[in-house]
């Protein structure tokens, strides 16, 4: 096969894999975002500071050190996992934690008096959350939600160093096998370079039409 | 002698180093309109909040028809100054939710008596506009229609027209005298006087936290010996009338006219301090 | 808290942070020349300039880091440029560092109020004079917050070079986990003091004006 051939295969063969995990890990970082957030807003203060101090330590340390902490390290605490599911568990721990903060955000923006005029009509936590703060954060959270999601794509590629079978896992490793380094990476670089745009150009698509269907106003 | 609707006995709050109510005793019956009046700070909002269960108590008790009001039960309904609306919902949504959601009726109803309160306060062909679509007047209306849907036993106003321009103030108060004659019990915290003079049945003055003044409307607007009521007062009215004469002759106090008022005899005050004025009637 | 073990390592894993914080000041230094000129070039007058702008940050800012080391790496000596490889690390680093710099620049000068420049211009300062005592001033106070997560950015993406071979910590501590079969603790360790370094970083540039 030639090399193109071979680079489109591998670029083909790890696509799905790189989109199946970042759309699996925005998922899963979206909801445990949202708890983390509930709770550090509703909270007691210990539970706040404990929260805080793990959000911290999951976005100081460079997520390749915790893909390892987890792949490597896991087995020793009873958490032997395959690279898929480690890179999904460390990739969305890791968006959990930044997007709680963007939730949080959400929250404070909110006036108090909204809440306190759902709390004294009788509204209990759970549907003042889910009916009138996250309905009326959406907005306003939806771009740093998105930008989030899009640095996301960039950060499946440290999965390969835990061999999980992501785009630049195929496509380097089709590299190695020819030595046409210089066509594989520049390929490697130019797919991710797409993917990001497009789907940043989607995000900004997505944002304005939600823009348009909640406040009346575009 | 029945117990009050509303008992309120020494309630205190303080926050850090500051008294924000040093002692308040209140005492309200069913279908009373009581006006709080008072300079800024002199508690009168921590204490609306502090009845409706929105700011803990650091002292004394508040008991609606004999037990303690929770926020939420159903017991305090609140008209704020910021009306609070939910921006994402319509005006309709907005008085419909908490039906649904808290007393658990079905959509239909819910819709059904949402609609109805709004015509109540003159705006059901507005039902589907959003908070942002409303003028200040139009959405503090939908907040007072989102509290009557939920029937509450008393309602507190805590400074209803503050926020809005001076046009759209009438429309307001005149909803809120409208419920005042249906016989609801109603606390007003605001700084209309001649409202509160025309619609409370009694009025009730705070400075630093105490009550200085409790009595029926017409004798604590007139009657005014208290003399740091009567530098409340007058400095409201001199604010309103721009440029106090001291030398000219203190007007002849006029009775509470529906629709309007005039405060203060002139009898009761001292020369040169803060002379009252005659204010003429507001339209309504 | 196994002791021996912190002990044991430490004096390695130190030199790996010291190699952490000297590439990450390289980086940024050099990053936020380049980028500084990159903000001028999207704000000039030429299109040209302005398109280049343009797509070097889409594409510094739209290839992972990881991507760019293995090009520079692995590609470049294909194209005749044999460069040693913490030239490539850190000049990898810097010319992505400075997609975000010039980002961070532009955002900052646009926040400064124009009425400080006019009225400091009317007064009779020269445009030179305008921009370094007035704008830039402004502009970096502005920028502070940003520029210290850039920072702290710079040095959690340092830990990727490790994997071009640069003896910095992330590679000391994976060095150290396979020697020791301590995974768990050697990687814990590394992470700690990746927090103790951004916390220093944190502190030294916290807002000290709150008197």
């Amino acid at each position: 096969m030639s090399i193109v051939a071979e680079t489109l295969w591998a670029v083909a063969r790890g696509l799905p894999l790189t989109v199946g995990i970042w759309l699996a890990s925005v998922a899963t970082g979206l909801v445990a975002g949202v708890l983390v957030a509930c709770a550090r807003h509703f909270g007691p203060r210990p539970v706040n500071a404990l929260l805080l101090a793990m959000v911290e330590t999951v976005r100081g340390v460079p997520f390749v050190v915790q893909a390892f902490l987890l792949y490597y390290g896991g087995p020793f605490i009873g958490l032997d996992l395959t690279p898929i599911l480690a890179g999904w568990l460390a990739l969305s721990v890791y968006a959990a934690a930044y997007f709680s903060e963007v939730f949080r955000a959400g929250f404070a923006a909110i006036p108090p008096g909204h809440t306190e005029a759902a709390r004294l009509l009788g509204l209990d936590t759970r549907q003042i959350i889910a009916r009138i703060l996250l309905p009326e954060m959406a907005l306003s959270v939806l771009p740093a939600l998105a930008n989030l999601a899009v640095i996301l794509i960039k950060e499946t590629a440290i999965l390969s160093i835990i061999t999980v079978p992501e785009l630049t896992f195929t496509v380097s490793g089709v590299g190695s096998a020819t030595f046409a380094f210089a066509q594989t990476m520049t390929a490697l670089a130019l797919s991710y370079w797409l993917l990001v745009e497009l789907t940043a150009h989607a995000a900004r698509r997505l944002e304005r039409g939600i823009a348009r269907a909640t406040l009346g106003t575009a | 002698m029945t117990p009050p609707f509303l008992l309120a006995e020494k309630l205190e709050r303080r926050v850090g180093d500051t008294q924000i109510l040093g002692g308040i005793d209140l005492s309200v019956q069913k279908g009373e309109v009581v006006g709080l009046i008072g300079p800024s700070g002199s508690g009168k909002s921590s204490l609306l909040r502090c009845i409706a269960g929105l700011d803990p108590l650091t002292g004394g008790r508040v008991l609606v028809e004999g037990r303690v009001p929770m926020p939420g039960d159903g017991t305090v309904g609140m008209v704020f100054q910021q009306f609070n609306l939910w921006p994402h919902l319509t005006a309709q949504e907005n008085v419909a939710l908490a039906l649904r959601l808290a007393l658990r009726k079905p959509r239909a109803e819910a819709a059904e008596r949402a609609r109805a309160m709004l015509d109540r306060v003159g705006l059901l062909k507005l039902a589907d506009r959003r908070p942002a679509q409303l003028s200040g007047g139009q959405q503090q209306r939908v907040a007072i229609a989102r509290t009557l849907a939920v029937e509450p036993r008393l309602i507190l106003f805590d400074e209803p027209t503050a926020s809005l321009d001076p046009e759209l103030t009438t429309e307001v108060l005149d909803v809120i005298r409208g419920l005042a004659e249906t016989g609801l019990t109603m606390l007003v915290v605001s700084h209309e006087m001649g409202f509160v003079a025309s619609v409370a049945s009694r009025a009730v003055f705070l400075d630093h936290g105490k009550v200085l003044v409790d009595g029926p409307a017409r004798s604590v607007f007139r009657d005014a010996a208290e003399p740091r009521l009567r530098r409340f007062l007058s400095t409201y009215l001199q604010r309103v009338a721009w440029a106090p004469d001291p030398a000219a002759a203190v007007p002849e106090l006029l009775p509470a006219a529906p629709g309007g008022f005039s405060l203060l005899d002139a009898a009761a005050s001292p020369p040169g301090e803060g002379l009252p004025l005659a204010v003429p009637k507001s339209g309504a | 808290m196994d002791w021996a073990f912190i002990q044991e390592a430490l004096p390695a894993l130190m030199r790996g942070a010291v190699a952490t914080v000297a590439v990450s000041l390289a980086a940024i230094a050099l990053g936020f020349a380049v980028g500084a000129a990159i903000a001028g070039a999207s704000t000039a007058r030429a299109r040209g300039l302005r398109a280049f702008a343009a797509l070097y940050i889409s594409f510094f800012r739209g290839v992972p880091l990881l991507v760019q080391l293995l090009l520079a790496y692995y590609a470049l000596p294909f194209l005749g440029l044999d460069i040693p490889a913490i030239v490539a690390a850190v000049g990898t680093l810097a010319l992505c560092c400075a997609a975000y710099a010039a980002e961070i620049l532009r955002g900052g000068l646009a926040l400064v109020p124009p009425g400080t420049v006019e009225a400091a211009r009317l007064l009779g300062l020269t445009r030179t004079q305008a921009f370094l005592r007035i704008r830039l001033p402004i502009a970096a106070q502005a920028m502070r917050p940003a520029l210290v997560g850039e920072a702290i950015m710079i040095l959690k993406a340092s830990s990727l070079i490790s994997l071009v071979g640069i003896l910095e910590l992330t590679r000391t501590s994976q060095a150290l986990a396979s020697s020791t079969f301590m995974p768990l603790q050697s990687y814990a360790l590394c992470g700690a003091i990746y927090l103790v370094i951004n916390f220093t970083i944190m502190a030294a540039f916290r807002d000290r004006r709150r008197a």
